[in-house]
């Protein structure tokens, strides 16, 4: 059963690092903690939903549909919650994304209400794979860990191999001289958004049907999670967020499975959190590590 | 530099304002429905319930029940000519809302009666206020076993938690054979008293309970306790839960190759249940005290017109409320002021309801069948009735 419960933290990882990539890229570029992320993931669920129930889309285009529309969203929020606020009080920025989450949250429940709906039926059936041994897989787990390898591979690509990467990676080390070398900064600032929440709509669809359930706060929790994830793999960093992510999945499964009497497994993220910022706030791959 | 500060003062301007707007709109405004002031004289009863957040889909349908029993009995000119109406309360099944409501309710809109379409927390919640206030409360389907204690103004037109959770026991071991149970039980009130009757009745007929964890309202994830299920194997799960988080139980049991049957509580009756949980949840067998197949005229006629005036099969939370409504009537006849109806609730006996005869012990709780239900090709089947003391 170790490994079983092994296996469900990594399937639970995979998502929490399409959710935190995206924290993790806006604080590497902006110091700004993207406190709407979470909801980027809703509105990316219930993108799919629409897509695939009202337009009559297929699953794969649904799925990337939603990734652009969330992207859009992402833009959108930091054109109003946060480039008008660029240069004020940290603390303003974080309550002006509270404000943009408890508006989305709530135009969202005002729209399709606060109860569960099931994702819409797009002729996915689960099927379970046995692994030998009792261990065993579904194919919905599969799909999650199979989409978090190509997105993360995908955005490795474009950071590392691409001009607009190059651009990206100017940014964050110092804006100013990025500026100078003529990079359009708030294009940058505004791809990184776009990419961000598109990870985070990938992330909401797979979860959305994976548990078969859509709903207006179903961001909150995860988004959460992502910021424990971020910090503790350090604040911008693209690989301590990877491993951040599979390292909290396995924890909070393995934690559930076999010490739930001692300590609630939602509750095990924010301990981590706590340590983390008590023992080495710089998180595992804190500061000298690339940024973007 | 001044024009900045300008645009950024109209920008958090802008979201303060919209911030306003939704919580405004989204704040708690009372519905009423039932006879207006008319020439008659009319009494008004107090409904509170989540009408809106995670456990809306309880609370709506708790509410539909008492409109549609508000109506049923106007439309019959009332109770000795006395009309009724619904003053509905959201309470977003939390504690403090309840309160509110409650408070609202009696101090503002001086309700002759009050019905709890609300969850056990809530309920409880407003106990110590509606029992100083002594007015009379009739509770549909909150189980935990304190709520009807500590005065003589509050009913129970649902048995308690042990009730249910004893039943269940009994008749998974004499008649379905199970003897080794892994209990997943909701956290809170609710959850947690039906899995302590059911884990003590079980232990006193001889089986075990090697696995027994608790989840919180909303989780998605349970693979974690599920393997950890599937290692201890065990004969059945008994779920002490409402349906959302039992529809994932089913579905993740399934994907996880946990192959034994799962037991519910009445959290489980919602069509939700089946809606969420697609095919696995064949096969689930649960306690409830609706039985909708019943062929007597009280719940054909309660189904019938529950589905032409809100489009769907009525759920148990729907058939509580209504026959809450209904014992609320039931005890006016003697008056309509909040001692006699009291007094009128106190003196119920066999009062045939949607839900079977209802009879109010000394304890102020119903006395009546539990019913058992399975799901069968995607819908809810009777199985079999048992009577309580």
């Amino acid at each position: 059963m170790f490994w079983q419960q092994i296996l469900n933290g990594l399937t639970l990882g995979s998502a929490y690092i399409l959710i935190a990539l995206g924290l993790t890229m806006v604080y590497g570029i902006l110091n700004l903690l993207h406190f709407a992320h979470g909801t980027v993931y809703m509105v990316g669920a219930f993108s799919s939903m629409v897509a695939i129930i009202y337009l009559k889309l297929p699953f794969p285009l649904a799925f990337l549909l939603a990734m652009v529309l969330a992207g859009l969203v992402g833009i959108l929020i930091e054109r109003i919650a946060y480039r008008p606020l660029r240069n004020a009080h940290p603390i303003n920025i974080l309550i002006s994304g509270i404000g943009i989450t408890i508006i989305l949250e709530n135009l969202f429940r005002l729209f399709f209400g606060a109860q569960t709906r099931p994702f819409p039926n797009v002729n996915l059936s689960s099927k379970t794979y046995g692994l030998g041994n009792g261990l065993s897989i579904t194919n919905f787990q599969i799909y999650i860990l199979v989409t978090a390898v190509v997105l993360v591979g995908l955005l490795q690509i474009l950071i590392k191999r691409t001009k607009v990467g190059t651009a990206l990676v100017a940014t964050s080390q110092d804006m100013k001289a990025a500026k100078l070398m003529g990079i359009d900064i708030n294009r940058m600032v505004a791809l990184t958004f776009f990419l961000g929440s598109a990870l985070a709509a990938a992330a909401g669809t797979l979860v959305a049907l994976y548990f078969n359930a859509i709903y207006p706060t179903m961001g909150s929790m995860p988004g959460l999670k992502a910021f424990s994830v971020v910090v503790l793999g350090g604040l911008g960093s693209i690989p301590g967020t990877i491993i951040g992510g599979l390292f909290l999945g396995v924890i909070e499964s393995l934690g559930a499975g076999y010490v739930q009497t001692v300590i609630d497994a939602n509750a095990i993220a924010f301990v981590i959190l706590i340590l983390v910022l008590l023992i080495k706030p710089t998180g595992l791959f804190g500061k000298k590590i690339e940024k973007v | 530099m001044k024009k900045t500060i300008g645009k950024r003062l109209t920008g958090i301007g802008a979201i303060c304002l919209a911030t306003m707007l939704v919580v405004a709109g989204c704040g708690a405004s009372s519905t009423t429905t039932g006879a207006a002031a008319g020439g008659d004289k009319v009494v008004k009863i107090g409904f509170f319930g989540p009408l809106s957040g995670d456990a809306a889909t309880d609370g709506v349908h708790a509410k539909n029940g008492a409109e549609l029993a508000v109506d049923q009995i106007n439309a019959q000119g009332g109770v000795k000519g006395v009309k009724l109406q619904l003053v509905a309360e959201d309470d977003q099944a939390s504690s403090k809302d309840a309160l509110n409501a409650v408070q609202k309710l009696i101090e503002q809109e001086k309700v002759s009666a009050l019905v709890s379409g609300s969850y056990s927390g809530p309920t409880k919640t407003v106990n110590p206020i509606v029992q100083k206030s002594k007015v009379p409360m009739v509770v549909s389907y909150a189980v935990h076993p304190d709520i009807t204690k500590g005065g003589d103004y509050i009913y129970r037109a649902i048995y308690t938690a042990d009730v249910q959770g004893d039943a269940m026991a009994e008749y998974a071991q004499s008649e379905l054979g199970l003897k080794k149970f892994a209990v997943l039980s909701q956290d809170n009130d609710y959850g947690v008293s039906i899995q302590q009757a059911f884990t003590a009745k079980v232990k006193e007929l001889g089986g075990s309970v090697p696995v027994s964890r608790s989840f919180k309202s909303g989780d998605k994830d349970f693979n974690p306790l599920l393997t950890a299920i599937k290692g201890a194997g065990v004969d059945a799960i008994y779920v002490a839960g409402y349906y959302n988080e039992a529809a994932q139980i089913c579905q993740q049991a399934k994907q996880l190759g946990v192959n034994v049957p799962v037991l519910g509580s009445d959290g489980f009756d919602s069509p939700k249940l089946i809606e969420l949980g697609g095919a696995s949840t064949e096969g689930v067998t649960f306690t409830t005290p609706f039985n909708r197949d019943e062929p007597r005229d009280v719940v054909k006629n309660f189904v019938k017109t529950y589905k032409e005036k809100f489009k769907e099969d009525p759920d148990m939370t729907a058939a509580q409320t209504y026959d809450s409504v209904e014992l609320i009537a039931q005890a006016m006849k003697t008056g309509s002021d909040t001692e006699s109806i009291a007094k009128g609730l106190s003196q119920t006996k066999d009062f045939e309801g949607v839900t079977g005869n209802i009879s109010f012990n000394a304890q102020h709780e119903a006395v009546k069948p539990v019913i058992f239900v399975k799901v069968d090709q995607g819908k809810f089947v009777f199985v079999k009735s048992i009577s309580t003391k």
